[in-house]
């Protein structure tokens, strides 16, 4: 097994999260009962014209700059032509010759050693329907036809399964800090095709395979791993791997090649005459480049260096674009980066999280979060009435001050009055006030939550603590 | 009053001279009794009625609209929601349109009533009319002829007074030919004039939409009614369509003409008809300028090739699964796409995949489709030139006049040279005006037609309209 | 010019899904000779230098704004399928 080179190249197909689809105004929105989201144009009817999608061509120009792609000057629309139910016009409107996006670089870390992998190009296409097979029919849903989705294919510089599986995790945060794919893998708004070939060390690369259509990080890996296993058996056994598209069956872990019976796939490319192409001018780059945010790894690295956070902790805080963006946000208000990224980790994670979803829902504002660290650490609040906060102000604009009055949680530090409310709880119970006198130091908290508890929690518990100790020690 | 001309009864309508009913009604039964002509698929006597009875409510009510109350028929490529649209093919033959083309909405809005889907060769591939699916169509001169092609239904129904004004398609002469064959005026507009949104697509980068009317005055009232910027038709022209110059006198006017426009195949009656027209132009003060059009031998060629790889592409839409026809029986997928195609698609129609699939397919795509792509650079680069040297170019429609019906249906390719005074005008993508210039010894129209820049279509307007008055006086 | 085989046109039927019977497929040979024949007219020209039109008018950058429209009635496509169940069009079953 370990005689042979692994290479592997990836196409990676990401939806683009725009409010309509590429080509006509439907609401591009996965989900909806089936064929909810179509019209003429998207179910491919005779006469219609399609008109492409400003944000499609954006976005796509978006993730070209954040890999460092160089972007086009010019590109143009072709038509790859097959037959499929799930094609309605029985061509992709895609770009053959001319991308958007030419090259680019993806850089990540694996088992702690730095790994490139260099991109050959990224180009806008639509997205075809879905086939829901039952019994002997199978049924045809046009929702997702039509949706702008990114093909990205890489060079053959990925060597491992391991590999293969972090690339997509930091082609994907790449894309959901840009803001242009939520790259779900459940909603299979990320997908990616495998080719993979097997080599003696400095001999030819092997004869690939492609993979089509996985569309979990957890396939791409066991169809690697189970591809690797199956081209070094026939090699071993002096077979020909033999060139051919592959499926790869997630319930059963293994692949097996889909024979075209038709003709070798002849797409038969030719420039799409219904679309016109598409002129960027170094301005225009400029003007979208200029809305890249900080990516993960610069961010990941800042927290560290700059903010003086963990490895661990910056890693947890940057995961998420929308958790990074609050975390920033309130540090840039003036919370304290540790108190801040602690509380974000614990608290803010814990409410946003929900069963079987992959991201964080982000409920509060970085100005409410800086609010809510400054009220604790003023002492205004404690930090178990903070999550009452919290949950009054989550996905609701106030602020966090006036949730505190709302819910009457503005914590008592007026040490005047808390002596007089000491000396009563104390004159209450006499006898574990005389065990103090004994020595016995524990019933200092029997006071302090008696207090606490006639006083809903609102008592500045260090005042308290101080009084507790002088009173009983008069 | 079925023979007035569009304006003619739209002045009557509009002075209340007479009810849209009556002349609505007068026309069906005008088609009624010349139902052995074929014109139409279609016929829609009560929705027609119904649009007259709504048109009388608004005249009486004072409104006015371009088109209030006048019947008028549509190619039946052209959706119209709720009516039958069949591009004249088994496949379509029960296709009801989910919405209206763009030209239809203009019709619509103009107040127009539309009597009738016009009969063509189906999916607009031939230049006689015998491809319909359903019947042949009959030359409104002599029905023992055919009307040419494929707006053969559209020529007809307005030479035999079915209807005021039919619109037609032209890919590669499709409304210029049947209009020289039948007597009529037709223009081909420049590409981008009109909205294709709702066009049934043959070949999307050469097709246009125009009208067939029985004076040029009736024609250019039409055009400037249909034409114009369509948000949804991505290559309609959004610039100022009105470059042409409106004139009474050809003093200081330029007609280019061509020595390839005289090839010795031309029939002698049509050479020496368009010489006399010529003349004519020269006699009452124009100047007519030697030009010349290098590549107009390859035209043909290069608009079979380009044509038919597009139409390729357009029609594999029909596969028996969204819309329109499906075989009977079919046990799997391939089946339906095998039967369905083969049963319900006309051997012309066949013969164009067959001729797309073949010049897109890997390994002669560089020799036809980018070579013929290559001399479409060619020959509007000749067009060009030559327009820049005159207001407009003078040359035949048609080589021939009306053939007998089944005489060419024979050979095909003898068919297709029928096309070499029109197809280089669409591959230049300008506009073109077909007018009546003499009858031959068979007492059939002749036809010539003018040619102008982009976007001068008025230019074209005002020397047909001075032919026309002169020949009128006389 | 290229030489026409039956090979090439079954090929071309399969790539259109167009049956053709024995006598189609050679009256289909016979058009093609004779379309290439035709095509004959290309040859005299020297390509390499010409660039190649793909559309005849100079427009780039048609775009249009991303807004989501108004719904289209589903009912009004589904219905003009030749067969399918409540909301979705059918096709016998796919096999890959």
């Amino acid at each position: 097994m370990s005689d042979y080179n692994v290479t592997i190249g990836l196409e990676v197909h990401c939806e683009l999260k725009t409010e309509s689809k590429l080509f006509c105004s439907c609401v591009n929105k996965f989900g909806g009962e089936p064929n909810s989201h179509t019209c003429p144009i998207c179910a491919g009817h005779p006469g219609v014209l399609p008109v492409l999608n400003k944000k499609a061509v954006e976005y796509t120009v978006k993730a070209g700059c954040a890999i460092g792609s160089e972007i086009s000057k010019f590109s143009k629309w072709d038509r790859k032509n097959y037959f499929y139910p799930d094609l309605p016009k029985a061509w992709q409107t895609s770009q053959f010759d001319l991308p958007l996006c030419v090259g680019g670089e993806v850089r990540f870390d694996v088992n702690g050693e730095e790994k490139v992998v260099r991109l050959n190009r990224i180009h806008l296409e639509e997205d075809a329907g879905k086939l829901v097979h039952s019994g002997n029919s199978t049924a045809v849903d046009y929702n997702r036809c039509g949706v702008p989705l990114i093909e990205c294919v890489t060079e053959p510089d990925i060597h491992s399964a391991d590999e293969a599986v972090v690339f997509l995790e930091e082609l994907a945060s790449i894309f959901r800090y840009c803001g242009i794919s939520d790259c779900k893998m459940q909603e299979g708004s990320i997908r990616a095709d495998v080719n993979l070939s097997l080599s003696k060390p400095g001999q030819p690369l092997g004869t690939r395979t492609e993979t089509k259509n996985l569309n979990s990080f957890r396939s791409v890996r066991r169809a690697i791993e189970a591809e690797i296993v199956r081209q070094t058996e026939v090699l071993e056994s002096g077979g020909n791997v033999v060139q051919e598209t592959r499926h790869f069956d997630d319930a059963s872990g293994t692949g097996y090649g889909m024979r075209s019976k038709e003709d070798a796939q002849d797409y038969r490319y030719f420039p799409e005459p219904d679309l016109m192409p598409v002129v960027m001018t170094d301005e225009d780059i400029e003007k979208i480049a200029s809305t890249l945010p900080e990516l993960k790894r610069a961010r990941r690295s800042r927290y560290i260096s700059e903010l003086g956070l963990s490895d661990y902790d910056a890693s947890i805080l940057t995961a998420d674009p929308a958790v990074a963006d609050l975390f920033d946000g309130a540090v840039s208000l003036g919370a304290n980066a540790k108190k801040a990224a602690n509380y974000v980790m614990s608290e803010i994670m814990r409410k946003g999280k929900t069963e079987g979803e992959d991201g964080i829902t982000v409920g509060i504002s970085s100005a409410q979060l800086a609010d809510i660290l400054m009220l604790v650490e003023k002492g205004e609040i404690n930090l178990v009435a903070s999550k009452d906060v919290l949950d009054k102000i989550w996905q609701n604009d106030m602020t966090a001050g006036e949730a505190v009055d709302k819910l009457g949680l503005r914590q008592n530090n007026d040490a005047g009055e808390i002596e007089k409310l000491v000396r009563d709880i104390i004159a209450a119970n006499p006898g574990p006030a005389d065990d103090f006198k004994k020595g016995n130091e524990k019933v200092m908290s029997f006071f302090v939550g008696q207090l606490m508890k006639a006083t809903k929690g609102k008592t500045n518990p260090k005042i308290a603590g101080e009084l507790v100790r002088k009173i009983l020690s008069e | 009053m079925i023979k007035k001309s569009l304006l003619e009864i739209k002045r009557d309508l509009a002075e209340k001279k007479v009810s849209s009913v009556e002349v609505t009604k007068a026309v069906l039964a005008q088609i009624e009794k010349k139902s052995d002509l074929g014109a139409y698929v279609t016929v829609c006597a009560d929705e027609a009625v119904a649009a007259a009875e709504e048109a009388d409510r608004q005249i009486a009510a004072g409104v006015d609209k371009p088109l209030l109350g006048v019947p008028v028929a549509v190619k039946d490529n052209i959706c119209t929601e709720g009516i039958r649209t069949t591009c004249a093919s088994r496949f379509l033959e029960n296709y009801i349109p989910p919405y209206d083309a763009f030209v239809v909405k203009k019709l619509k809005d103009a107040g127009a009533v539309i009597v009738g889907k016009a009969n063509m060769d189906e999916f607009a591939m031939g230049s006689s009319s015998e491809y319909s699916a359903f019947k042949t169509v009959k030359n409104a001169v002599d029905d023992t002829r055919v009307p040419g092609g494929s707006s053969g239904g559209s020529a007809c129904a307005v030479a035999s007074y079915q209807a005021y004004m039919a619109l037609g398609s032209d890919t590669g002469g499709s409304i210029r030919q049947p209009a020289s064959f039948n007597g009529v005026v037709g223009l081909k507009p420049t590409y981008s004039a009109v909205s294709r949104y709702g066009l049934i697509a043959f070949a999307s980068s050469l097709d246009q939409i125009g009208p067939m009317t029985r004076t040029v005055d009736d024609c250019k009232y039409v055009y400037d009614i249909i034409k114009g910027y369509d948000k949804n038709d991505s290559t309609s022209y959004s610039g100022n369509l009105d470059l042409g110059e409106k004139f009474t006198s050809l003093k200081g006017r330029r007609i280019g003409v061509a020595k390839e426009f005289f090839p010795s195949a031309l029939s002698p009656e049509i050479k020496a008809a368009v010489e006399k027209a010529i003349a004519f132009y020269k006699d009452n003060g124009a100047e007519i300028v030697e030009t010349e059009i290098k590549s107009f031998d390859m035209a043909l060629a290069c608009y079979y090739i380009l044509s038919s790889a597009e139409a390729t592409s357009n029609l594999s839409r029909y596969d028996g699964i969204k819309y329109g026809r499906r075989a009977e029986g079919c046990k799997n997928l391939q089946e339906i796409y095998y039967k369905s195609r083969t049963e319900f698609f006309g051997p012309e129609v066949k013969r164009r995949i067959m001729l797309g699939n073949f010049v897109l397919s890997s390994g002669y795509y560089d020799a036809f489709y980018l070579k013929a792509s290559k001399v479409r650079t060619l020959i509007k680069k000749d067009f060009d030139e030559a327009l820049s040297k005159c207001d407009a170019l003078i040359c035949p429609t048609a080589p021939t006049t009306a053939y007998k019906l089944g005489q060419k249906i024979t050979d095909p390719v003898e068919a297709y040279l029928g096309d070499i005074f029109t197809v280089p005008v669409n591959i230049a993508g300008l506009p073109g005006l077909s007018l009546r210039c003499g009858t031959d010894s068979d007492g059939l129209p002749i036809g010539m037609q003018l040619i102008g820049k982009a976007y001068c279509e008025e230019t074209l307007f005002s020397l047909a309209r001075i032919y026309e008055s002169a020949k009128e006086a006389k | 010019m290229e030489k026409i085989t039956p090979e090439t046109i079954r090929h071309t039927a399969v790539l259109s899904r167009i049956t053709l019977s024995p006598e189609e497929e050679q009256g289909m040979e016979k058009h093609f000779a004779s379309l290439l024949k035709q095509m004959e007219t290309l040859d005299s020209f020297d390509a390499s230098e010409v660039p190649a039109t793909a559309h005849i008018l100079s427009a780039v950058n048609v775009l249009r704004e991303d807004v989501a429209g108004e719904p289209f009635d589903r009912e009004k496509l589904l219905s003009c399928a030749p067969e399918r169940d409540m909301n979705s069009y059918i096709v016998p079953r796919v096999v890959e």
